[in-house]
């Protein structure tokens, strides 16, 4: 019943194929020579125009170059047609006229009507972006959708897909607005967008962040579908309008959203070179670690486990290699990374800080291509393409690494002498689009570590998760996202020191899930999104078994705990007027332990409102709760490879927190620069901390070591950001802070006293700048700094001589501050050349980690000497300059 | 390409030579907290001492001031048994003829406290330790060191052990002097009473060891490990001696030691447990509030002995930095109160053309890098 009317734009968008058309009978003309000899391009247009009247051109007043073209009569449309290309125009026949213009970004429908497929524009670009207020549009060009005669009146659904023009890969996140109604669309995790425009013509923006803005004239009849494929900006260098990201931040009412492309987080200097997923969250205002290499991070003053790492809708609970010093996600195969450490909309839940959302990429649906990368620790490569074009693709990534030399060059008295440590990763992801409205996308991911610090103890940990998504646009204005998968955590220590003792202690996470998200465009301004969420939870907290035969260890296995975690969610995005918007979220979330049959259930509110003083100029305030129902049990600050996780059980309750937060953004300076403060407040419930002694490994009563605090984070981040240009970062200052307490009273064993103290990670202050300069396009500079205050340590009041040695006597918790933390990398990266005909391409990047070579101290602590006495020391882990060389070769 | 690649790992591997712990003195307020520690075990069938002292602040040099104190064992049969002697800071306890079927409770009132201010353990059983079934070394080529090893068995169901270490070990000076030099008399004479050659020093094992059975089908521990030395340690430098003190203890001062283990011995790395509070099982009486530290077991204990040779394990290089032999006749008098007052010594005299060899003094006297001419009773050689 739902027919799609959409018009057949292919059959009129076609390439302008010169030999038919000469042969089209346009032309019958002598056998003579034309000679144009030293004449501008006006006069060229204006000499076409003499033999074909409908030819459009938009003139952009810069080109000054003299043209001369000389051909037989009958070829001489051709010859300037073909004269025209190489100095960087397109020429399109289109119905029954000719369109000259400059090669920039657009297309409508696959197959792309494209002139100059990945062609590069031979010219000199310099001139073309001084005019910075150059917008390409296709001022003559209307696309019409649907039948003029239809009938049909009111408003009407307008969907497609969002593509990249050379790859064919879905674009995310794409801004379309129309401008004079204000209607605004976002694109999908697959591309796809959907608005609801009134019958008639609109002009339609849509821009996204390091793509070419486009423009469309629209003239809707009906609804229909108008597939656009957009052009990643290879002149980006100064004055192009980028709009997306502070259209975004305008439109919608959500804050705290934080969006980094794949091709930024490659830019930004990072240890050994290795582009890091996570180390790149870390140069956002708002997130914090307890150190460098040190697995995890801290989103606005909450704990590494109240994150959710999300990578293609599997859940990643250890997102780390080599402790720390790299995270599990290779670069080539993301997408784009987005952190919601706000506004967390209703779909995701169940951790109470933030949600990391990692994209894998969908293969390239055009040609075979992949990428090969050396680095100095690791090297990695990627592979992607069709299996059948446009319709299936496939991408595979993989990494390893020869970190091994790295401890072998440790000095031979210190412990990591006899380590070893080595890590891998694979990820494959295959795609398969059956039609305009549906598609397939499997999803697999390995990673595993392995590591020793002395001969007789290994350490391994690995994370696989596996997905199916289908994504459904089953009518005009609905569709559905469902996906399953699998996903696995699991550490497995051997302990061979003494044969009669040797063990192996494993511990395991495996889960199951399904997610079902309905979306409804209900009306223009109008979006209301349902679905549920179910989760079957299987951990095996720990097995201890005998290792060798010799070994007496008693073979144990904790009971496994199982657990379903639910939730049905909605969600309202509402923007009555241009200025007005409202987010209302509701997740209703619950737990049942199916051991101990006990069940939790939260209701969870998320919701924002906007209101836009100024196009440009807005404000927002948003409050959100959470709950966890699972905790991540262990006493160090960092993510460590031997933590272990609980399920909330009759004696374990669920962390619950709420966020209360508000801001200002403020896009200046001809939406070049993006200005935002944003101020938050937040409480937590039932973190778990440990009696003094704790058995955490192998305790079946764990509840009984347990001890639960309450926390506070508040803090002011002030943001500048500056998305595109030949400069671009930000830079961000925040101040605030992270405290905790213990909510029992236990006499003299309470923490602190019963009084609040510093969480590990409370660094009030924080600057951080990420800046990229081009030069040209091919060399570009990078700087990364990072400053912030030095991260609270327990350390000792006193010492004490006791057992023939000093001991050390600890008070007040997290009393004492390390020194600040301050670090800057910097990084010159070559591009390959733009001869992008050649088959492969060299990427090169050199660069410096910690130029100053400043001694961060990771901790502070006291060790005793072999005198008797104690002394100070710290820990750093990079405290040298660590310069690295990267090399990427693209095929 | 390649080339480059393998400059910079080069470069980068000499970067990270170097160590990444530095010393560092965190800027705190030296402040006398002014905590008592207690710390000893009641021994039943042994001796039990006690030792009484203040906390220190970090930076505090010296060895902290014992704190002198009336301090008695009471057994729930209501028997007190008070402090014998008070010697280097013990306050030793005749408790050799205690039955270790009572509990025993340690009361501790330092002298110039208020009246009203004492402390008490909790009452504590008589835990009786297994004996050591064998005590060994192991020669470690491959890391150059010697580990220490126990076996043991309990027919008890008390999986928890400590294990307390005393060493003694005979070293020499790389010298063995015939002569020596007399400066009253300007002479050179025959070494006859004492050498200075052998000598004796003595260390108590500050390592915290501990070990438990629980996870394991049988309560023993078989060639468990408690305590190593490298080849390079001054200790094995002749004779090494070990005992080691065997005493089962309960699940709380399992707790006890295993947390002032890691709040001593295992912070600041990467994933370093946090350290802890740490309260042991002697509280105030008559103020509850206040902390005093310190963890007191009562034990019946075992102990056993063996000894390393410098024959048991590969040669080391271990010279003692020795410059060579300075020449000079018995004529030259001055010459030799020259070099006596700067700090050398005879090794020995050729009566054929009298000359006297001389070296540091440290070369030729074992005394002066700490040890004493002391030699332990049970020592099985007769030297001197």
């Amino acid at each position: 019943m739902l027919k799609v009317r959409s018009n057949r734009l292919e059959a009129l968008f076609v390439l302008v194929i010169l030999g038919v058309f000469t042969s089209g009978g346009l032309l019958r003309a002598q056998q003579t020579t034309i000679r144009l000899s030293h004449v501008g391009i006006d006069s060229l247009v204006s000499y076409v125009r003499n033999i074909h009247p409908k030819t459009y051109f938009i003139s952009d007043g810069l080109d000054q170059a003299n043209y001369t073209v000389e051909a037989p009569r009958e070829k001489i449309l051709e010859s300037v047609f073909s004269l025209l290309k190489e100095k960087g125009y397109s020429v399109t026949y289109f119905d029954d006229g000719i369109y000259i213009l400059r090669t920039v970004g657009f297309a409508t429908e696959l197959p792309m009507g494209y002139f100059s497929t990945g062609e590069p524009a031979q010219r000199d670009t310099s001139i073309y972006l001084d005019q910075s207020g150059y917008k390409f549009t296709f001022a003559n060009k209307v696309y019409e959708i649907g039948e003029s005669n239809s009938g049909v009146t009111g408003k009407v659904y307008l969907s497609g897909h969002i593509t990249d023009v050379a790859t064919g890969e879905p674009l995310v996140g794409i801004s379309i607005l129309e401008e004079s109604t204000g209607t605004y669309a976002q694109s999908d995790a697959s591309g796809f967008y959907r608005i609801l425009l009134p019958v008639g013509e609109h002009q339609l923006r849509f821009s996204g962040y390091s793509l070419e803005d486009l423009d469309l004239n629209v003239l809707l009849h009906d609804r229909g579908t108008l597939d656009v494929t957009m052009k990643v900006k290879v002149f980006a260098l100064k004055g192009a309008v980028i709009t997306s990201e502070s259209m975004a931040q305008h439109r919608t009412s959500r804050m705290g959203v934080e969006r980094v492309r794949v091709e930024n987080i490659k830019k930004v200097p990072a240890v050994f070179g290795e582009a890091d997923v996570i180390k790149v969250i870390m140069t956002l205002p708002g997130v914090k670690s307890v150190g460098e290499a040190s697995g995890g991070f801290n989103v606005r003053g909450g704990a590494n486990d109240q994150n959710l790492i999300l990578f293609n809708e599997g859940t990643v609970y250890n997102p780390n290699h080599l402790f720390g010093i790299f995270s599990a996600f290779n670069t080539d195969i993301v997408s784009d990374v987005e952190l919601f450490k706000s506004s967390i909309p209703a779909e995701y839940g169940g951790r109470i800080s933030s949600v990391l959302d990692i994209r894998g990429r969908e293969g390239n649906s055009k040609n075979i291509a992949g990428s090969l990368g050396l680095g100095v620790l690791t090297s990695r490569f990627h592979l992607e393409g069709p299996f059948k074009k446009e319709k299936t693709t496939f991408i595979l990534g993989g990494r390893t690494t020869y970190s091994d030399w790295i401890l072998k060059v440790l000095p031979k008295n210190s412990e990591y002498s006899n380590g070893t440590a080595s890590f891998n990763d694979l990820n494959a992801q295959v795609s398969h689009r059956f039609n305009q409205r549906n598609s397939l996308h499997f999803s697999g991911y390995y990673s595993r570590d392995r590591f020793s610090f002395t001969a007789d103890t290994t350490y391994r940990y690995h994370n696989a998760n596996f997905s199916v998504k289908w994504r459904n646009h089953f009518s005009d204005g609905h569709s559905l996202v469902l996906s399953t998968g699998y996903d696995s955590y699991g550490y497995k220590v051997e302990d061979t020191h003494n044969d009669w003792s040797s063990f192996s202690l494993s511990s395991n996470i495996r889960q199951g899930y399904v997610k079902l998200r309905f979306q409804s465009l209900v009306a223009a301004k109008h979006t209301f999104s349902y679905g549920i969420n179910s989760t079957m939870y299987n951990v095996e907290p720990g097995n201890r078994l005998p290792y060798g035969d010799s070994s007496a260890i008693e073979p144990r296995r904790l009971i496994t705990e199982r657990a379903l975690e639910s939730a049905l969610f909605f969600n309202d995005t509402y923007q009555p007027t241009d200025r007005l918007s409202f987010d209302f979220g509701l997740r209703l979330s619950g737990f049942l332990s199916l051991n101990s049959r006990k069940f939790y259930g939260t209701p969870e509110l998320r919701v924002s409102g906007k209101y836009s003083f100024l196009p440009n100029l807005s404000v927002k305030a948003g409050f959100n709760s959470m709950a966890q129902y699972i905790h991540k049990i262990s006493n160090t600050v960092a993510i460590s490879p031997t933590d272990t996780w609980k399920l909330a059980d009759a004696d374990i309750g669920p962390q619950r927190g709420w966020q209360a937060a508000a801001g200002l953004y403020w896009t200046v300076f001809d939406h070049r620069v993006d200005l935002s403060v944003e101020g938050y407040y937040k409480m937590m419930r039932d973190y778990p901390d440990y009696k003094s002694g704790a058995i955490l490994v192998m305790n079946e009563n764990l509840a009984q070591e347990l001890i639960s605090t309450m926390g506070k984070a508040y803090g002011v981040e002030l943001m500048i950001k500056k998305p595109g240009g030949k400069l671009n970062g930000w830079v961000s200052y925040t101040y605030s802070r992270s405290l905790l307490r213990e909510m029992e009273d236990r006499g003299l064993q309470t923490i602190n006293n019963g009084e609040w103290y510093n969480a590990p990670h409370d660094k009030p202050h924080d600057l951080k700048l990420v800046g990229n300069y081009k030069f040209t396009h091919r060399y570009s500079i990078s700087v990364n700094l990072d400053y912030s205050t030095g991260r609270p340590v327990t350390i000792p009041v006193a010492k004490y001589l006791y057992g023939g040695g000093y001991r050390l006597y600890y008070s007040e918790r997290n009393s004492y501050r390390i020194p600040d933390y301050f670090r800057l990398d910097l990084a010159i990266n070559i591009e390959p050349s733009h001869y992008l005909r050649q088959l492969s391409h060299l990427s090169v990047t050199f660069g410096v980690y910690n130029v100053t070579g400043r001694k961060n101290p990771y901790s502070v602590f006291y060790t005793r000497n072999s005198s008797g006495s104690v002394s100070g020391n710290m820990l750093c882990v990079f405290a040298m300059p660590i310069p690295y060389l990267n090399l990427n070769l693209k095929f | 390409m390649k080339e480059r690649l393998s400059i910079l790992i080069l470069a980068l591997a000499a970067f990270l030579t170097g160590s990444c712990i530095y010393p560092f003195i965190p800027d705190i307020e030296d402040v006398d907290i002014g905590l008592f520690v207690i710390e000893g075990d009641i021994r039943i069938g042994a001796e039990s001492y006690i030792f009484v002292r203040n906390t220190q602040y970090l930076s505090a040099t010296g060895e902290p001031v014992n704190v002198l104190a009336d301090v008695w064992v009471e057994s729930d049969k209501g028997k007190i048994t008070r402090t014998d002697i008070y010697r280097d800071g013990a306050h030793i306890i005749d408790t050799r003829n205690l039955d270790p079927g009572d509990s025993y409770r340690l009361h501790v009132k330092p002298l110039g406290s208020s009246s009203d201010i004492e402390y008490v353990t909790e009452w504590l059983e008589v835990l009786i330790t297994p004996e050591l079934e064998d005590v060994s070394f192991k020669v470690d080529e491959l890391e150059e060191k010697i580990t220490f090893h126990v076996s043991t068995a309990n027919p008890d169901t008390n999986p928890y052990y400590k294990w307390n270490c005393n060493e003694d070990w005979e070293y020499t000076s790389q010298f063995h002097a015939s002569h020596i030099f007399n400066p009253s008399r300007n002479t050179v004479e025959p070494c006859l009473g004492v050498n200075t050659h052998y000598c004796w020093d003595k260390d108590v094992v500050s390592n915290i060891m501990i070990a438990s059975t629980e996870a394991l089908t049988e309560n023993r521990l078989v060639n468990h490990q408690i305590y190593e030395l490298p080849f390079m340690s001054d200790k094995l430098d002749y004779l090494y001696s070990i005992e080691v003190i065997q005493s089962s203890i309960s699940a709380e001062a399992y707790t006890y030691w295993t947390v002032m283990l890691r709040n001593t011995d295992q912070t600041g790395g990467l994933f370093s447990p946090q350290p802890s509070e740490l309260r042991g099982n002697i509280h105030c009486v008559g103020d509850s509030a206040k902390i005093v530290l310190g963890y007191i077991s009562a034990s019946k204990v075992s102990s056993s002995r063996i000894f390393v040779s410098v024959d048991d394990f590969p040669m080391q290089n271990k010279r003692q930095n020795c410059s060579a032999f300075i020449e000079i006749n018995l004529a030259e008098q001055s010459k030799m109160r020259r070099y006596y007052y700067g700090g050398y010594d005879v090794v020995f005299l050729d009566k054929m053309t009298d000359m006297t060899s001389w070296s540091e003094r440290r070369c030729v006297d074992c005394r002066l890098r700490g040890g004493t001419k002391e030699k332990p009773d049970y020592w099985p050689n007769n030297h001197n």
